[in-house]
């Protein structure tokens, strides 16, 4: 020990003469190479990371649906995409039903045309999507007008409510996860989740009103994506306006932004999500479900500025590198979602305390900026490739760039300026809106979780840790 | 890492836009910017085959023009109002086809070789599929996997596809990394990485590869297409491979492996000039060369009586296999040949029980259509009587089918890698010499869209052509042994 005390002593010596050193003359700060400004080419490619769309024609017809036609010339495929607006509106059982049979009846009618009708899911909206061969486009009208001008939607009704209801399998743990999660997050709103017995209880009258009710040409909208211009279909247009319309008085924005986004929600009061008493109870959802136990985890993020938007979108996109999050932007508001796997972990709460803390820690990291870089680049470039290989449907593009505009004429350019923004965007201003507001352990956000699937040894397991809450 | 895109083809498929994480963010290829567009002339006129070229000087070895080729439509079709593509051949001997798809600010970059598993050595089989793998084991210019990688971290896809007649390196990349990638395969094919570790990677890659079973025994369609090279498992990973000395596989590969074999295909939202001039830039310092065409098969000649007979182990006589040419006009005519068939109804004379199922192998060099015949009668019987219908040419159920293919074509051929793959995999031959045409080409020629146009239909006499019995084999059992066929 001594002598080892005696070896030491030089060195300090020595380490102190250099600090001194330095201490008189300091070295010239330098910034750090991980930080580095972005190299031209970088700057300019987030222009090409977008579609650049024609001016597209906007009309709102008679019966007050909002057209908006994108024409590209010679396109041998059509898109026509009609976007209904779930808030306010029937229950979730209602709506897959109503959404059911009027997919069933076109492509019943037009499959035989090359055409394939299918629904799709936006936040708090229903998308009844036709993709079509360019000559059929004027038939597929014809049908669009048809079918929603249909005087007794009924039958077809009642036979989708028995397909649904033959279709239906055990549920993914996962989504029903986020299905409870999003219904305590957003209580007005449709979950989307489906309750076999509610589907199975539906009348014929409710279906009826419930087609009528989310069928109203005053809150729909629709986007064509079309090979040939507005003008060549006119006719068609106008007995679409003419033939299907709206029942009874309705008073609705002339702007599809405004009909389609959500109506603004209140955050609420910042709950933190830890171990204890005073945290949001962890709500078992009691649906038997398969794919082993989950846990879901989230809050809602108030996104009213377009960089608030992009901060949220590039935060998912570092955060996704480590853990399952999801994010869905709906102009001011965003749903933030973690989804925590409990299968294969013999200790859910030790896996569970695993996640928030590196949520924390995450949350509280500053990304160099060629980091941010490689996110955005990764994430918008496999946004166009994504489109590409799903058929280049310039109607699914717009519906996303719904979600980020502010007014029906930002619609056009926003999937660009989001680009911009997200290549553009500071590394410090990312660092200070994203913490607090996504450390789970910060009762900055209002945190609330779920958990779903997991068996009853897991749930014995988070008994005496977490406050559970079983659903009814 | 999946599989992926038809029964022909491997694929090594990475979809790198969801949930799984970025990759490393070092690890990302520099960006390197491309050199100045060559001002060495691209020449689409060829010289003769064989003819030393001068120094510098582009050059293309001479293919005779094919009856579907350039003289379908004549050269004043070719206005601002036809979809075109440049289709020329670089100094170095690479040919170029370059497509406008100006939809998404997305690329489709298809590099393709004519070799297959068909080229394999007898000695050494399953070498072309294994060696495909090892070039994604990085060489001088690319660090093992960069190619992939640059590619992912972009947010774009890539898939390797390799069959008994080509070799496919295929991108679908966002419009920022298409000079990225251009270099990427400008590159691929110099000085590969020769290392025993590096062979054992792609040897590992290759050997969980899947493969598909074959419709048909590998000896019949090597008998049909006079390739010897065909009859056998073109993904197998031997011991004679995992034993193979370095200083050969580079030999091996050099041999095969060549931008004189290859063919790069870009669909971009640029102008085919512009994708010309950025493809120049980064092939320049290429050595000039001439190209190299794929060997010509030896198909069989029919036999005597027109139908010839192939014996079969396992064949019943029912089975009817036609050679085709590797031109996407007599595909797309197969194809629509094929669901008509598919679709008749059987005369009153043939019975209900009577059946003809027909189907497309369609393979880059070596297509192959397969038709079944089931039923009471003679299935030779059975077979002439539908070609006979087959040949009406009046019929409506032949001129829906084609109106089907036409317009699933179309919507196909829409997008930017479908086109860029369709190109890439069947081409017509390389371009006759043009006054006017500058390397320009109908688009539609070159995918053999035209040959389903209405008048173009009429006009050639394709679908007798390719479901002429006299080129048909009957896959027939062997005969008894002498002293076995009598039963008591």
């Amino acid at each position: 020990m001594k002598r080892r005390r005696r070896g030491v002593s030089p060195f300090l010596l020595a380490l102190c003469a250099v600090a001194a050193a330095c201490k008189k003359s300091p070295l010239p700060v330098t910034p750090p190479v991980w930080d580095e400004a972005p190299h031209t080419e970088e700057e300019r490619d987030s222009g090409e990371l977008a579609p650049a769309w024609p001016a597209p024609t906007r009309q709102t017809a008679q019966n007050g649906l909002v057209q908006w036609w994108l024409h590209e010339p010679g396109a041998a495929t059509s898109h026509v995409r009609l976007l209904l607006p779930l808030h306010d509106g029937p229950s979730s059982e209602t709506v897959v039903v109503v959404a059911e049979a009027a997919r069933y009846e076109l492509q019943r009618r037009l499959g035989g045309r090359g055409v394939t009708a299918v629904v799709e899911h936006g936040p708090s909206r229903l998308e009844l999507v036709l993709h079509t061969p360019t000559s059929a486009l004027p038939a597929v009208l014809e049908r669009l007008a048809a079918t929603l001008a249909t005087e007794d939607p009924s039958p077809g009704l009642v036979a989708a409510q028995k397909r649904l209801a033959a279709a239906r399998g055990l549920v993914d743990s996962t989504e029903l996860a986020i299905a409870t999660l999003v219904a305590q997050l957003l209580p007005e709103a449709p979950s989307g989740f489906v309750d076999p017995a509610a589907l199975a209880d539906l009348g014929r009258g409710a279906l009826v009103s419930g087609w009528q009710r989310l069928l109203d040409p005053r809150l729909a909208v629709l986007f064509v994506h079309a090979g040939t211009p507005v003008e060549t279909h006119a006719g068609a247009l106008q007995r679409l306006e003419e033939r299907w319309r709206g029942r009874g008085r309705g008073d609705t924005p002339d702007s599809a932004v405004a009909r389609l986004r959500p109506p603004p929600v209140a955050p609420g009061a910042g709950r933190a999500l830890h171990a204890g008493t005073n945290a949001p109870p962890l709500r078992v959802a009691s649906t038997p479900a398969v794919g082993g136990g989950v846990i879901a985890l989230g809050c809602l993020l108030p996104t009213p500025r377009p960089e608030d938007r992009t901060y949220a979108r590039l935060a998912q996109r570092i955060v996704q590198e480590e853990l399952d999050v999801r994010l869905t932007i709906a102009g001011d508001h965003a749903l933030w979602i973690v989804v925590v796997p409990l299968s294969g972990t013999k200790n859910a709460d030790a896996e569970l305390e695993r996640a928030l803390d590196h949520l924390g820690r995450l949350s509280k990291l500053r990304q160099p900026r060629q980091r941010l870089i490689q996110a955005a680049q990764l994430w918008l470039g496999a946004r166009m490739v994504r489109a590409s290989l799903g058929g280049e449907d310039w109607t699914a593009l717009w519906s996303e760039s719904l979600d980020l505009a502010d007014s029906d004429e930002a619609i056009q350019h926003a999937l660009g300026r989001d680009a911009r923004r997200m290549i553009g965007v500071d590394p410090d201003a990312l660092a200070t809106w994203q913490h607090p507001r996504l450390d789970p352990r910060a009762a900055v956000s209002a945190w609330q979780w779920v958990v779903a699937g997991a068996p009853p040894r897991v749930l014995e397991g988070l008994q005496p840790t977490y406050t559970l809450e079983r659903e009814r | 890492m999946s599989c992926a895109f038809g029964p022909w083809c491997s694929a090594l498929a990475i979809w790198f836009a969801g949930a799984t994480a970025a990759g490393d963010p070092g690890s990302a290829e520099p960006a390197v910017a491309p050199p100045p567009p060559s001002s060495s002339p691209v020449e689409p006129e060829p010289t003769s085959q064989g003819s030393t070229p001068p120094s510098g000087v582009p050059v293309e070895s001479t293919p005779a023009p094919e009856p579907h080729d350039t003289e379908s439509l004549p050269a004043s079709d070719v206005t601002a109002d036809v979809p075109v593509a440049l289709d020329v051949v670089l100094g170095c001997g690479l040919r170029l086809v370059a497509a406008q798809d100006d939809t998404l600010p997305v690329a489709a970059v298809v590099l393709a070789l004519d070799v297959g598993t068909a080229d394999d050595p007898p000695e050494l089989p399953g070498l072309v599929h294994a060696l495909a793998y090892h070039l994604l084991e990085g060489n001088r210019e690319l660090a093992p996997g960069a190619s992939l990688r640059a590619v992912h971290d972009a947010g774009g896809v890539a898939h390797l596809a390799t069959s008994a007649g080509q070799v496919r390196f295929e991108s679908l990349v966002p419009l920022p990394l298409l000079s990225e990638v251009l270099r990427i395969e400008s590159v691929r094919l110099r000085a590969p990485t020769l290392h025993p570790e590096r062979w054992e990677k792609a040897l590992t890659w290759a050997s969980r590869d899947t493969r598909p079973p074959s419709p048909l025994p590998v000896e019949v369609l090597a008998e049909v297409h006079g390739s010897p090279g065909l009859a056998h498992d073109g993904r197998i990973v031997s011991q004679e491979l995992l034993r193979l000395p370095m200083d050969r596989l580079g030999p091996l590969l050099a041999e095969r492996f060549r931008y004189e074999r290859a063919t790069l295909v870009v669909v971009a939202p640029q102008s085919p000039v512009a994708t010309l001039a950025t493809v120049q830039g980064w092939f320049a310092d290429l050595p000039a060369s001439t190209r190299i065409r794929p060997e010509p098969l030896g198909a069989p000649a029919p036999g005597a009586a027109g139908l010839r007979e192939l014996e079969v182990p396992a064949a019943n006589g029912s089975t009817f296999v036609w050679p085709l040419a590797p031109d996407p006009a007599i595909l797309h005519v197969a194809r629509v040949g094929c669901r008509t068939l598919n679709r008749m109804r059987p005369p009153a004379d043939e019975g209900k029980s009577s059946v003809v199922r027909c189907m497309l192998l369609p393979d880059p060099r070596f297509p192959t259509l397969v038709v079944k015949v089931e039923g009471k009668n003679d299935p030779e019987v059975t077979l002439r009587s539908r070609l006979q219908q087959l040949h009406d040419a009046e019929q409506p159920l032949l001129d829906r089918q084609r109106k089907l293919v036409a317009r699933d074509l179309e919507r196909e051929l829409d997008r930017p890698l479908p086109l860029a793959r369709q190109l890439a995999t069947h081409l017509p031959p390389s371009p006759a010499p043009t006054s006017d045409g500058a390397g320009m080409r109908p688009l539609a020629l070159l995918t053999g869209a035209a040959a389903l146009l209405p008048e173009v239909w009429r006009a050639e006499p394709l679908l007798a052509e390719v479901f002429d019995p006299a080129r048909a084999t009957r896959l027939v059992p062997p005969p008894d042994p002498p002293g076995e066929s009598a039963t008591p």
